[in-house]
């Protein structure tokens, strides 16, 4: 990694101020660290998600792998076409070098996410490069929230293989995507129910309508505040039972206090099954009933029990499957649970 | 339903199959299934030997068994969901018929029937008897975890032939018992013929003596040191060649055993070969070609099926393939053999297999020289499974093929192999970095439905329960939602239209399933549709597509 010069990292910032406008633009923008020929179906995924939600496309900048200065170096197919105006190249050693100015300045009030691609001219070495910038990113964002106060950086990482999710464990990285660990599990789901890979792909492919998963926070002041004392069954029956209710609730999310010795615990025994890292102090609860509560007598992944009859409190999120948010959220909002039986 | 007793016991006396999960139920059926077997035997042998003696324990023992196949009728009629279906059933008829026959034997001393004579008395006990003997067919009710155990016995079997070469050591057995006798006779035989020289010897014949003779061959064969010799030159040539065979026969069973020994201490730590007779195996996985993902694939496997199917991993790398938990690879079998060699997808037992697995090969370099390779093996696996790939609406049962891609094949591959699922993981991975960055919270949700464990939910496609058809979406999901017994969301709907003459599947993901907004009402559930439903198990969305068809 080689440190740029004092006056082409001022260049540079002034190039990355000029490319995100002034701040009360409100124009969002995503970095890419790393270009990779998957870059262009992802930024393709996410312009149509902008597009369905009737919201302005993201603008992104692309911070470059080792060895590229410019962007006309990388081989063809690692950038999309036709998006000048909203793509910019940053070389890599410039933005992630001893100081964070290029980093601060591209991590504007206006940055949505953190994308970090598997570098396919690493080979084998590309997981760990993904690690070391995540790294980069997550000390930066740790050290402007203690300064500055300045939210998160959502980061998402992508890593060719499983065995290297453990390496982002210490870190607060938010996403890790595994191509390969989707792979292995994709298979083996196929291997049970054929075709079950094309309800992800109807769940994942972002077109205007498409059914997918989200969740939204129940808040005692929110919007849905009217929820809260009411049971997951019946809130769950009052949406079936609205007539063309434009979603179907999952399960929902709750929060509980750290546990200093959970994770541990956590950790051994997911590694002696082998499979899952829940390292999270928040309980994914999908599809509650006596089987959840029984997995979390077991506790692995649940710390405590819940099923359809657990009353929602503040600060839980909802996990719906939907169609349309916007209408979902509305739709849950003006939703009157008085005259569900047992309400 | 709601998680009651009742319910719990219905569940616990379910008879087991491959797809069982509860280790009471498991339990529980094996003992029942011991001890008809045992009872069976009792009765055989209270038959067939003079028990006067033991008669009393012979009586304590049956008053045993007929009490307890009395409780498990009882708690079977308890539990069942249709107690009048249960009743009716040819099963349960037989249950009954083989609980009263015995009871109604222990009874006999106490009843009053003085009044009859002692013909019909004796008739009615012998009646009786032969009832009791009908508790054998009750067996019936396990047929297919008896099936499964009789599959296992078999290759466990098949397995230890091939891993000892108890074949090819009992080969040796029998060349060397063949040799000693025949040399024994022969030297006998020889001796005699030159009894004339025997008997001018001036030393006693030990080879005239035929007792002698074996002990000597024996000798001879095993060791080759013998301080008697025959006393006529052709006995002394038979001994020669007598004492050649040995040396080759002891060689060979010398080097058989030293072979084995030091395979298994080599083996160590590996999958176990596949024997070569492969005729047992059935609906057991393949999965062909082996790169970094086997093993966690093979986990994966496990946990869906419960560790109850068989996995055969078929690549030119097969014998160097290691074991990373003895317990997930107590069923995993590895073949020597290129997988897209149709000979060695027979001996993988293809035709017979429940699904295949095409991971992409290591060993090219170029991605789209790995897919190219991965839809070759494909192609050939569709062929070899017993069917032409490309004819559809064939009778053979549907034999499905998952295969790794690194991008996603064309329409006309996915034409031509149309019971050939393509998985690309770096697709989906694109798809999810994307909806990611828009929907932080949905990682968690896709991170846990794509991960079979026992503590996590997954996506199934289940038939429409009989009490759903005709129903509308909405209603199926009350149903799912109000019955307790079994955790399911239902999501979506398969429905299955005729397009251009042949029926095609679609997707219909949430209130999609209702039908489109131009329909007047909501579209009703069809037999031939399938449910998308979230369950924690394969087992539990299946259990209750039954259930609600026993409700019937």
């Amino acid at each position: 990694m080689t440190h740029a010069s004092p006056a082409s990292r001022e260049a540079l910032k002034a190039q990355i101020q000029r490319f995100l406008g002034p701040p009360a633009t409100g124009q969002e923008h995503v970095v890419f660290v790393h270009a990779s020929p998957r870059l262009p179906r992802v930024i393709a995924e996410m312009d149509a998600e902008r597009l369905t939600k009737n919201l302005p496309p993201f603008s992104y900048i692309v911070v470059l792998q080792p060895g590229y200065a410019a962007q006309e170096q990388l081989p063809e197919g690692y950038l999309p076409a036709n998006h000048a105006q909203r793509l910019l190249c940053i070389p890599f050693d410039s933005a992630f070098a001893a100081s964070h100015d290029i980093l601060q300045t591209i991590s504007g009030p206006g940055i949505r996410s953190v994308v970090i691609l598997a570098d396919p001219l690493r080979g084998q070495d590309a997981d760990a490069h993904a690690i070391i910038a995540a790294t980069a990113i997550e000390k930066f964002s740790t050290l402007q929230q203690k300064t500055t106060g300045a939210p998160d950086i959502h980061t998402v990482v992508e890593l060719h293989s499983s065995a290297n999710r453990i390496y982002l464990k210490s870190l607060h990285v938010d996403t890790v995507v595994c191509s390969g660990e989707l792979t292995e599990n994709l298979l083996a789901q196929d291997c049970f129910s054929p075709g079950i890979t094309e309800v992800f792909d109807k769940l994942l492919h972002q077109t205007p309508g498409a059914w997918h998963f989200a969740t939204h926070a129940i808040c005692a002041d929110g919007p849905l505040g009217h929820l809260l004392g009411h049971t997951y069954r019946q809130l769950t029956e009052a949406i079936i039972r609205t007539h063309s209710a434009p979603l179907i609730l999952c399960g929902f999310t709750r929060k509980f206090p750290y546990d200093a010795h959970a994770p541990h615990l956590c950790h051994l025994t997911a590694k002696k099954r082998g499979v899952i890292h829940n390292d999270k102090q928040i309980d994914l609860v999908v599809n509650p009933g006596h089987m959840s509560r029984k997995a979390a007598e077991r506790g692995f992944l649940l710390k405590r029990g819940y099923d359809k009859d657990t009353v929602l409190q503040d600060q839980d999120r909802l996990v719906f499957m939907t169609g349309d948010r916007e209408a979902a959220l509305q739709c849950l909002s003006q939703m009157r649970l008085n005259n569900i039986k047992g309400t | 339903m709601h998680n009651t007793l009742r319910e719990k016991l219905y569940r616990l006396l379910l008879p087991i199959n491959v797809q069982t999960r509860n280790s009471a139920g498991y339990w529980l059926n094996f003992g029942l299934i011991g001890l008809i077997v045992a009872s069976s035997l009792a009765i055989l042998l209270e038959f067939r030997l003079d028990i006067a003696a033991d008669a009393t324990v012979f009586q304590c023992i049956d008053i045993a068994v007929a009490l307890v196949f009395l409780l498990e009728y009882l708690a079977r009629l308890y539990a069942a969901r249709n107690r009048r279906a249960f009743v009716t059933e040819w099963i349960s008829i037989l249950d009954l018929v083989v609980v009263i026959s015995s009871l109604t034997l222990i009874a006999m001393p106490f009843l009053q029937l003085e009044a009859w004579d002692g013909l019909r008395l004796i008739r009615l006990q012998r009646i009786l008897s032969i009832f009791r003997f009908f508790r054998i067919l009750r067996l019936f009710r396990y047929k297919e975890i008896m099936h499964l155990a009789w599959v296992r016995v078999r290759i466990y079997w098949a397995s230890l032939l091939y891993t000892f070469r108890i074949p090819q050591l009992l080969g040796l057995f029998v060349a060397f018992g063949v040799v000693s006798f025949a040399g024994a006779w022969l030297l006998y035989w020889t001796e005699c013929a030159n009894s004339a020289v025997c008997q001018d010897a001036p030393v006693f014949d030990h080879f005239g003596d035929l007792g002698n003779a074996y002990w000597s061959t024996l000798i001879m064969l095993i060791s080759g040191i013998e301080d008697k010799e025959p006393l006529s030159i052709v006995g002394r040539i038979e001994a020669v060649v007598i004492l050649l065979i040995g040396m080759i026969l002891i060689g060979q069973l010398t080097a058989q055993i030293v072979s084995t020994v030091l395979v298994r201490f080599e083996r160590v730590g590996r999958i176990r070969m596949l024997p070569p007779s492969t005729r047992v195996f059935k609906d057991h996985i393949l999965i062909l070609g082996a790169n970094e993902h086997l093993d966690n694939i093979i986990r994966q496997v496990w946990t869906a099926f419960a560790g109850r199917r068989y996995i055969v991993v078929v690549d030119p790398n097969a014998p160097n393939l290691n074991i990373t938990d003895p317990k997930v690879y107590a069923l995993v079998f590895a073949l020597e053999g290129h997988p897209s060699d149709p000979l060695v997808l027979e001996r993988a037992g293809i035709s017979r297999a429940h699904r295949a697995i095409v991971l992409s090969d290591p060993t090219i370099e170029e991605p789209e020289q790995q897919d190219s390779r991965s839809l070759m093996i494909a192609v050939t696996a569709q062929l070899a499974g017993g069917f032409d790939a490309t004819v559809d609406g064939s009778q053979e049962p549907p034999f499905y093929t998952s295969v790794q891609m690194n991008q996603m094949p064309g329409h006309v591959a996915k034409h031509v192999l149309s019971r050939t699922n393509f998985i690309c993981g770096t697709h989906i991975a694109e798809q999810l970095i994307g909806q990611f960055v828009l929907n932080p919270q949905a990682s968690d949700i896709y991170h846990h439905l794509t991960q079979i464990t026992d503590e996590t939910n997954e996506i199934y496609l289940i038939d429409v329960p009989q009490d759903l058809v005709g129903k509308s979406f909405q209603e199926a999901q009350l149903a799912f939602l109000h019955c307790d017994a079994n955790d399911i969301t239902l999501i979506g709907v398969v429905h299955t239209n005729e397009v251009d003459g042949a029926l095609q599947p679609f997707i219909h993901l949430g209130t999609d399933a209702n039908g489109t907004d131009t329909d007047a009402v909501p579209r009703p559930l069809r037999r031939e549709d399938q449910l998308l439903v979230i369950a924690y198990s394969e087992a539990t969305a299946h259990l209750e597509s039954r259930h609600h068809g026993e409700r019937q």
